[in-house]
């Protein structure tokens, strides 16, 4: 329940209300029990060695960019993870958004809670079987400057379609819609896991605080 | 050996995997090794041949245009070049199947690849392999019915040969797009696949009941190729061993499973297993009940008590659906089938024929618009039979085509198409001569259909009979001779019938009375669908409490489900004291259409938009950018006032008045699927007094531009979410620079910046909706 509430919370924020009233609460509720019931949640990850020589690569595909270097520095390995709704969530908000577009936006925020919320979950089991002592936290294809087209070459070292029936279109856009591809860095010594970009734990380092309309007002509590 | 001779016997050997032997390097393509390194694949055909294989499956899986997209191999040279590794290998010892996977992109409505696009691709795959000596077609690890479709109408349309079909499931026993076995089952059956089955899909144990699920589902041989339970994440190993997997798949030969084989994971060891195992098995003989059953791509709806088929999906006499149609309005249709599925059909008709409508084109365009926003099997209906087969085509599933009649011109070239496309089909017992009179007459036509029918292979579970229903008003006999041919048909043949019920009180006052009394008649008399509207409560009721009396209704669950708070439903809330501007800021959508109706009796239109609607919008926009008032909100009001305007549109076309402040094209751009955004922005240009040509997703430039010319727009507005998919913007700018000079352009999403949006050459930049709208207001001159 608890979950649900900060859940809740986190949904009124990705639409832009830091203090949603009763009834827009409500609506939340309802638009995130109707998703959660829709999706087919499924993650799939895997765990390969890291080449470190000019640029960090993983089975062959190079890791191009200088912030995924940086995310990586000291690794020696990476897991790599896939998670989705899957098309039927895809479905639930196709529905939802023709119906009333209103309900619709809200539920499509719910379905971006979820799946990351299903990455966190996805990511507390990676810890729970990866014996490497330090982990990074999840960093994702369009993160700083590494490259979004990667989503390809990720799906397929994990056999995506197969496993959990991820695809990426031509444009590198995944398909079901909500969906998340991530790496992990594998370190024997402590890593620097500020998580720099993305939406997570910590606005302070991210380099989109200055316009970000997602900005915690609250930050301070939030840091380590 | 052929595979002729080799269906003969009692159990059959496929291979294991082929990735798992091939212990591929970074960045191999396995295709790719058919032209570099043939000895290698040649060896992995070898040790499965060693091993019992009888069907090799040649190294062809991602052998597709769209697969191998990113690199610079031809897929016909690929496969052309596996066909004869694979032939070789065993100097033609073992039969070679081309095997053909997905091709690694989405269908619509969840991706964005085509039926046609898929369909094109598979053909060359089928072509190739065909050309190039393989004995069968195999196309397996399928998730998404529809493009098991195209892959399987390819093969059937240009090759020879016989294909087996095997898709992938999950724990759920549907596949990852929602398929369930059942459908799977009825759609392969019907495009007369030779045999099916699962491949991939977690382990044996998983598969077991899926199989057995399969077998009571179908006539064909049945095919299981199971991985090997399922990898670790961390070194790969799959964890089910040779003898656990053979162990394992002993008991699918209980089930009458003909085709053994492994997927990923397994080795010739595995297969060597089996065929060790199964020496000493016999396959079980297989008992088939047919049942009358149709599906869509996710949904089976079998037809063994009445089932409703909403009729809501048709311009006969419905004014506001025929302008949809000829708008090209398709949100109007979709919101057609959200209504009638949410009011409890079972199937939905879905009928375009209308003056000034190109069926054949509009038929598949709205079977695909209501697939997107329901799972409901749908009945395609039309007298053109170039739109039945085009609408055939692109329907994922088993549909019911509506509708062929005694007369022999229709006879001739609808069963075909049926018989083609696995179809079920509603016959009208009517030929040449007309509708008879008479009940008897009626039912010699239905045995002629069926006759014709069973003739062309198409099993009477797939023949269903419209008795017709005639006017009451135009003679006294007439319902009782529609009932009467109609309880013969049930009885005598025993075919599903289907009737339009409400046709029957046409001309006559009170006509829900007529309606609903003759339903009951029609159902006590073995009407098993009827077509009516589920939207009239009093229908449904009468459905409901039909099915409850008549015994189909376990423990009255769905009748108590229905109706348990009708004794103490909350009273009817007074009516509000909210004004019109009031109802639309707060977003209540029904109220501010009661409101507007009301206000029509003393106000002008034109009043009510400028002195209540108008301001209602300014307010909530100023209160959005205050940030007191959040999107959703936002919206809320703006689907209120637009509930508004759809009462006051009918007093405009009434009085010839409407006003459009100007035409306004808008697209999501081409390679782009997200299209909430662009959504919103055309709510709001609505309410505003725009009329909006909404384009859709993922459109490209030139139909872009060519819509602009069309409609002589002055703004066309874009959306782009992605970085990868500016570029196409940027190219539809260009274009529509070049031909349109004077086309204003303002261009919005996630990825864009003031700058960005300068940079490729449009005209203004919005940074949300409310901005569009201030920019259509300036191009428009307000």
């Amino acid at each position: 329940m608890c979950q649900q509430n900060a859940m809740v919370t986190e949904i009124a924020r990705m639409l832009g209300c830091m203090h949603p009233d009763a009834a827009l609460q409500d609506r939340i509720q309802t638009a995130l029990e109707q998703v959660q019931q829709a999706a087919q949640p499924r993650a799939v990850w895997r765990y390969f060695p890291l080449e470190q020589q000019n640029t960090p690569s993983v089975a062959g595909i190079h890791l191009i960019g200088s912030d995924i270097a940086r995310h990586l520095l000291g690794c020696h390995a990476v897991v790599l993870m896939a998670a989705t709704l899957s098309a039927s969530a895809d479905s639930y908000l196709r529905c939802a958004a023709s119906e009333d577009l209103s309900f619709g936006l809200i539920a499509d925020a719910a379905a971006g809670v979820l799946v990351e919320q299903l990455c966190h979950d996805t990511e507390a089991a990676i810890r729970a079987q990866i014996k490497s002592p330090f982990l990074t936290e999840r960093f994702s294809p369009g993160y700083g400057d590494l490259p979004i087209t990667l989503q390809a070459d990720l799906l397929r070292l994990l056999d995506a379609q197969r496993t959990i029936g991820l695809t990426a279109t031509p444009q590198s856009t995944l398909l079901p819609m909500k969906s998340v591809t991530a790496i992990l860095g594998c370190s024997e010594h402590p890593v620097q896991d500020a998580r720099r970009f993305g939406c997570g734990s910590s606005c302070a380092l991210c380099p989109h605080k200055p316009y970000c309309m997602q900005r915690r007002t609250d930050e301070s509590s939030l840091e380590p | 050996m052929d595979f002729t001779s080799l269906r003969m016997q009692e159990f059959i050997l496929l291979d294991g995997g082929m990735g798992t032997m091939l212990h591929l390097t970074a960045g191999e393509i396995p295709e790719a090794l058919n032209l570099s390194d043939p000895e290698r694949i040649a060896a992995v055909h070898r040790a499965y041949y060693a091993a019992g294989s009888q069907i090799l499956y040649a190294n062809t899986f991602g052998a597709n245009r769209l697969k191998l997209a990113d690199t610079d191999l031809d897929p016909a040279a690929c496969i052309r070049a596996a066909i004869r590794i694979a032939k070789e290998a065993t100097n033609g010892a073992a039969c070679v199947a081309l095997d053909v996977g997905p091709t690694g992109q989405l269908l619509q409505p969840n991706g964005m690849l085509s039926f046609e696009e898929a369909y094109a691709c598979y053909r060359e795959v089928m072509i190739a392999g065909t050309e190039a000596g393989a004995d069968l077609i195999v196309i397996e690890t399928m998730s998404d019915l529809l493009e098991m479709k195209a892959a399987l109408l390819a093969a059937k349309e240009h090759s020879h040969l016989p294909v087996l079909c095997t898709m992938t499931f999950t724990e759920t026993g549907r596949t990852f797009t929602g398929c369930p076995v059942s459908a799977m089952a009825l759609t392969l059956e019907g495009l007369q696949a030779d045999a099916i089955g699962i491949n991939c899909s977690l382990g044996p144990r998983e598969m077991l009941p899926m199989i057995r699920e399969l077998a009571d589902w179908t006539s064909l041989p049945l095919i299981v190729k199971p991985n090997a339970g399922l990898p670790d994440p961390v070194t790969g190993i799959y964890h089910i061993t040779p003898e656990e997997f053979a162990n394992y798949l002993c008991a699918f030969a209980d089930c009458g499973v003909q085709f053994f084989g492994g997927c990923c994971g397994t080795t010739p060891d595995y297969i060597a297993a089996v065929r060790q195992k199964l020496e000493s098995k016999r396959r079980a003989r297989r008992i088939f009940h047919p049942q009358a059953a149709v599906c869509s791509g996710t949904k089976t709806v079998v037809l063994d008590q009445p089932k409703v088929i909403g009729e809501r999906i048709n311009p006969t006499g419905k004014k506001r659906m025929r302008e949809a149609l000829q708008q090209g309005d398709l949100d109007y249709l979709r919101s057609e089938a959200i209504a009638q599925t949410q009011a409890g059909a079972d199937l939905l008709d879905v009928n375009v024929g209308t003056p000034g409508i190109d069926e054949p084109v509009m038929l598949p365009a709205a079977v695909r618009a209501v697939m997107e926003v329901s799972d409901l099997p749908l009945q395609l209906d039309s007298s053109d039979p170039a739109a039945l087969e085009a609408a055939l085509r692109i329907y994922p599933g088993k549909a019911i085509v509506n509708s062929v009649c005694g007369k022999e011109a229709s006879l001739a070239a609808v069963l075909p198409l049926v018989k083609h496309y696995g179809a079920a089909v509603v016959g009208l017992t009517l030929d040449e001569n007309g509708i008879p009179a008479t009940a008897s007459e009626r039912f010699r036509i239905a045995e002629r259909i069926l006759q014709r029918a069973l003739s062309l292979g198409i099993p009477k579970e797939d023949v269903y009979i419209d008795c017709l229903t005639l006017t009451a008003s135009t003679g006294e006999s007439g319902p009782v001779e529609t009932i009467a041919a109609m309880r013969r048909v049930r009885m005598e043949l025993g075919l599903q019938t289907v009737l339009g019920v409400s046709n029957i009180s046409f001309g006559l006052p009170n006509r829900p009375l007529i309606n609903r009394n003759f339903l009951n008649m029609a159902l006590s008399n073995g009407l098993t669908l009827p077509i009516l509207n589920p939207k009239a409560e009093d229908m449904m009721d009468t459905i409901r409490t039909y099915r409850m009396l008549a015994g189909f209704d376990v423990n009255c669950a769905d009748y108590i489900a229905h109706y348990q708070d009708t004794v103490n439903a909350s009273p009817v809330p007074l009516s509000s004291t909210f004004s019109l501007s009031e109802a639309v800021a707060h977003g209540m959508k029904q109220e501010a259409a009661r409101l507007t109706k009301e206000a029509l009796l003393s106000q002008e239109p034109m009043t009510i938009i400028n002195e209540h609607l108008i301001p209602a919008l300014d307010t909530v926009g100023a209160q959005y950018e205050a940030g007191t008032l959040f999107l959703p909100q936002l919206i809320q009001a703006a689907t209120a006032a637009q509930s508004a305007f759809a009462v006051l549109k009918q007093s405009f076309t009434d009085r010839s008045e409407a006003q459009s402040k100007g035409t306004i094209v808008i697209a999501t751009v081409q390679g782009d699927v997200h299209d909430i955004g662009k959504n919103i922005v055309k709510l709001l240009l609505e309410n505003y007094g725009y009329t909006v040509i909404d384009l859709g997703k993922d459109v490209a430039p030139e139909h872009i531009v060519e819509a602009a010319v069309q409609y002589r727009v002055s703004l066309v507005g874009l959306s782009a979410l992605m970085t990868t998919t500016v570029p196409a913007m940027a190219a539809t700018i260009a274009l529509l620079h070049e031909r349109m000079p004077q086309c204003k352009v303002v261009v919005g999403g996630a990825v864009l910046t003031e700058e960005y949006a300068m940079e490729i050459g449009a005209d203004c930049y919005a940074k949300d909706a409310k901005a569009s709208v201030d920019y259509a207001k300036i191009v428009y001159g307000e």
